[in-house]
């Protein structure tokens, strides 16, 4: 997962890695790239793992930082950007990005929206992901008495098709038609259902988080109502210890919402499985399309404002996230599809018969979590009181009220304590 | 260390005139430096890496320390939030949930091991062995293991009550069940304080049990006022050791609980809600009041146990 740069360079950048695994082996093969493509720059990489909520503990990193000696290049979670640039650790690269000929047109719309901060560039997204595709296992619609080629275009049908799909075993679930509380944790599953359901988290214009919004409280309701017919969220006792794979892969769900890696874990691991791939389902009147659901995540690269080698560091970030070499050398060595709407691997993914979906997505999805400071309280009180609402301990409008309410208090606070600073 | 200094109550005179402090020998003196250059390491890294932090934790409590730039004094603005935080109360809650219940129960089981381990019976070390080996396992281990015992359909728990034919709570995924299914995990590590009891228990003298056994005292008896008196001074040890260590409860909850202290909040302990203001949140101002708060509470809950059990302590040969 560690590098050291090539031999002979004039200048040696250093980056921290957050994935240890074949993505850190994957990190290391595209610095190699990077260095094989000129002659100037070496690259260190380094294992700086990341941790709890999706990656937004960053230890090393931030023990870096606060000790002045940080890499040149980072990586963080896009929503993470406002708090961090007003915590004055980013280096605005806004005048290295025009010098390099870059603009809001070469990137994906929702991407830019998480790229810039208050009309600055503080990071570039180092890839899209889309999520989610919709997926559905042909062989559980058949054995339901559903048409394994028509997939749920609508919640209602989703509703319909998991009323035949479920399975019980005693009083716990065996088979469900899916888990809208489980995509990828509370706070996730609350956004892809809450833009299904044509809700809003957020008010750019005026800076507000809206998760009490009408139609966002309308699908915690109906993630509760879900989770209430099937039996109960703690009666759940479809996925055998030790999986390895999503458990989509486990035959006992019958639709999902799935990441690209885990979609080809499961075709590479279980490869009698007939898999259906479409759209997230919408519901009305809220939501007018299918796929109304989806968004773009992803992470993105920053310089430390403490960096050594900001220009050539910025040299990597420019070839890596926004050049057709670098993302065709990120997508062969990491896997994950670029941000920039030019990518020659965009072609690729057209016509990958894996793919397809995830290129529909990336191509039609507006939503972006989020990017506010405080984002990270803001999604870990989602989590928190999805749960709650989801265990009956409150209403989904009380929930919702309180997430507005903490986070309100909280942002005020950062507002006043920090970024005045 | 020898010394060559004199005892100088024996060579001052009876004049009544005030004795003049006794000097350190050469000697002395080149023993203490020796001493300090040899400690030195230590000294200094329990000054820098201990004394340091806990009173800069001090300062930053009252400040809006981020971790990344310079802090701001803000007086007790985070005292003053932490007690209108709901979190934190319910966190407080949680807290005092698990070392309530974790503490005796950890005590009564290494007890009724001890007691157990003590017995004159064949094998006995292996038996030792086996109940000790757990708290030798890595707690973080030990918690991905028993994330496999608490699995709702193919845990070991609810294996066996549906033997029994009840149908076991959703463990981790229960927000009723999370925290006395991290009590019951708490007791896996009960081995220590096990090696404790069992060393207090072969401390009674065995002519006390002999003499309650010719006074007609049974096996319950005896424990009840022969063990138990000699093994007071290691119970009020353990529950005074427990209760500090209950109250700073952390790595098997982060694990359990990915670090979310889900379910809905419910495990959400005071030490991680910590971990998470300082480097989730980058509150480090706001982690430090927890932390002193934290320390309040503990320092006042040891000392109530003092006050309530301390006296009940019997010393033997004191």
């Amino acid at each position: 997962m560690d590098k050291k740069p090539a031999p002979g360079r004039k200048v040696n950048i250093e980056l921290y890695s957050v994935w240890g695994g074949t993505g850190g082996v994957g990190m290391v093969n595209l610095a190699k790239r990077f260095e094989e493509a000129q002659d100037d720059i070496g690259v260190r990489v380094v294992y700086a793992p990341a941790g709890v909520g999706g990656g937004s503990v960053q230890q090393k990193l931030f023990v870096a930082i606060a000790g002045e000696n940080p890499p040149d290049i980072a990586q963080l979670v896009p929503s993470q950007t406002p708090q961090w640039a007003d915590l004055g650790i980013m280096t605005d690269l806004t005048d290295r990005f025009k010098a390099a000929g870059l603009t809001q047109d070469d990137f994906f719309p929702p991407i830019w929206e998480s790229i810039s901060y208050e009309d600055k560039i503080f990071q570039l997204h180092w890839d899209a992901d889309p999520n989610f595709p919709f997926f559905w296992n042909k062989k559980v619609f058949e054995e339901a008495g559903l048409d394994p080629e028509k997939p749920p275009q609508t919640i209602e049908e989703v509703d319909e098709y998991s009323a035949k799909i479920l399975k019980k075993n005693g009083p716990n679930i065996a088979r469900i038609g899916m888990v809208p509380w489980d995509s990828y944790g509370a706070s996730n599953s609350m956004f892809t259902w809450g833009w299904a359901f044509g809700g809003s988290f957020f008010d750019k214009d005026t800076g507000q988080i809206t998760p009490d919004n009408e139609y966002v409280v309308k699908a915690l309701e109906w993630i509760v109502d879900y989770a209430k017919r099937a039996g109960g969220p703690d009666r759940l006792a479809i996925t055998p210890p030790g999986l390895q794979i999503h458990v989509f892969g486990t035959g006992n769900v019958g639709m999902a919402p799935l990441v690209a890696p885990n979609y080809r874990d499961i075709l590479a691991n279980v490869k009698d499985m007939e898999i259906g791939t479409g759209q997230l389902p919408y519901a009305a009147p809220g939501a007018d399309r299918i796929g109304a659901g989806a968004w773009i995540g992803g992470w993105g690269m920053f310089i430390p404002t403490s960096a050594k080698y900001k220009d050539e560091a910025f040299e990597f970030m420019r070839w890596v996230t926004a050049s057709d070499e670098g993302t065709m050398a990120q997508w062969e060595t990491t896997g994950y599809p670029p941000a920039y709407n030019k990518s020659p691997v965009l072609d690729l993914l057209k016509n990958d018969e894996v793919f397809k979906p995830y290129y529909d997505v990336l191509t039609t999805a507006t939503n972006i979590r989020p990017p506010f400071p405080v984002s990270d309280f803001f999604f870990q009180k989602l989590d928190m009181e999805v749960n709650a609402a989801l265990f009956g301990q409150k209403t989904p409008l009380q929930a919702m009220r309180t997430v507005r309410s903490e986070t309100e208090t909280e942002l005020e606070r950062f507002r006043k304590e920090v970024k005045a600073v | 260390m020898t010394t060559t200094a004199s005892n100088p109550s024996q060579t001052a005179p009876a004049t009544g005139v005030p004795r003049k402090r006794s000097r350190a020998t050469p000697a002395q003196r080149r023993n203490l430096f020796w001493g300090l250059v040899f400690t030195s390491p230590g000294i200094i890294g329990l000054l820098w890496f201990t004394a340091y932090p806990v009173l800069a934790s001090i300062y930053y409590s009252f400040t809006s320390a981020t971790m990344v730039r310079s802090p701001k004094w803000i007086g007790f603005t985070n005292y003053a939030a932490l007690m209108k935080d709901p979190t934190w109360w319910q966190s407080l809650y949680n807290t005092f949930y698990y070392v309530v219940l974790s503490v005796p129960i950890g005590i009564v089981v290494a007890l009724i091991l001890a007691l157990l381990l003590n017995l004159n019976i064949r094998g006995k070390s292996i038996y030792r062995v086996i109940f000790y080996l757990p708290a030798i396992v890595p707690l973080v281990a030990s918690a991905v293991v028993w994330l496999y015992v608490f699995n709702p359909q193919f845990g070991v728990f609810n294996t066996i009550l549906g033997w029994f034919g009840i149908t076991g709570p959703g463990w981790l995924a229960d927000p009723l069940w999370a925290m006395p299914a991290i009590i019951i995990f708490s007791t896996w590590g009960a081995g220590n304080l096990m090696i404790i009891l069992l060393a207090g228990l072969q401390d009674v003298p065995q002519d006390l049990h002999d003499q309650a056994k010719v006074d007609g005292a049974g096996a319950l008896r005896r424990f009840r006022h022969v063990s138990l008196p000699f093994l007071s001074p290691h119970l009020l040890f353990a529950l005074v050791t427990g209760l500090i260590a209950g109250f700073q409860f952390f790595t098997p909850i982060f694990v359990l609980s990915n670090g979310t202290g889900g379910p809905a909040g419910s495990t959400t302990v005071s030490g991680l809600y910590l971990f998470q203001n300082a480097f989730q949140f980058f509150k480090v101002g706001y982690a430090s009041a927890i932390a002193w708060v934290l320390f309040i509470i503990v320092a006042l809950a040891t000392l109530l146990v003092f006050r309530l059990v301390g006296r009940r302590v019997y010393y033997a040969g004191s």
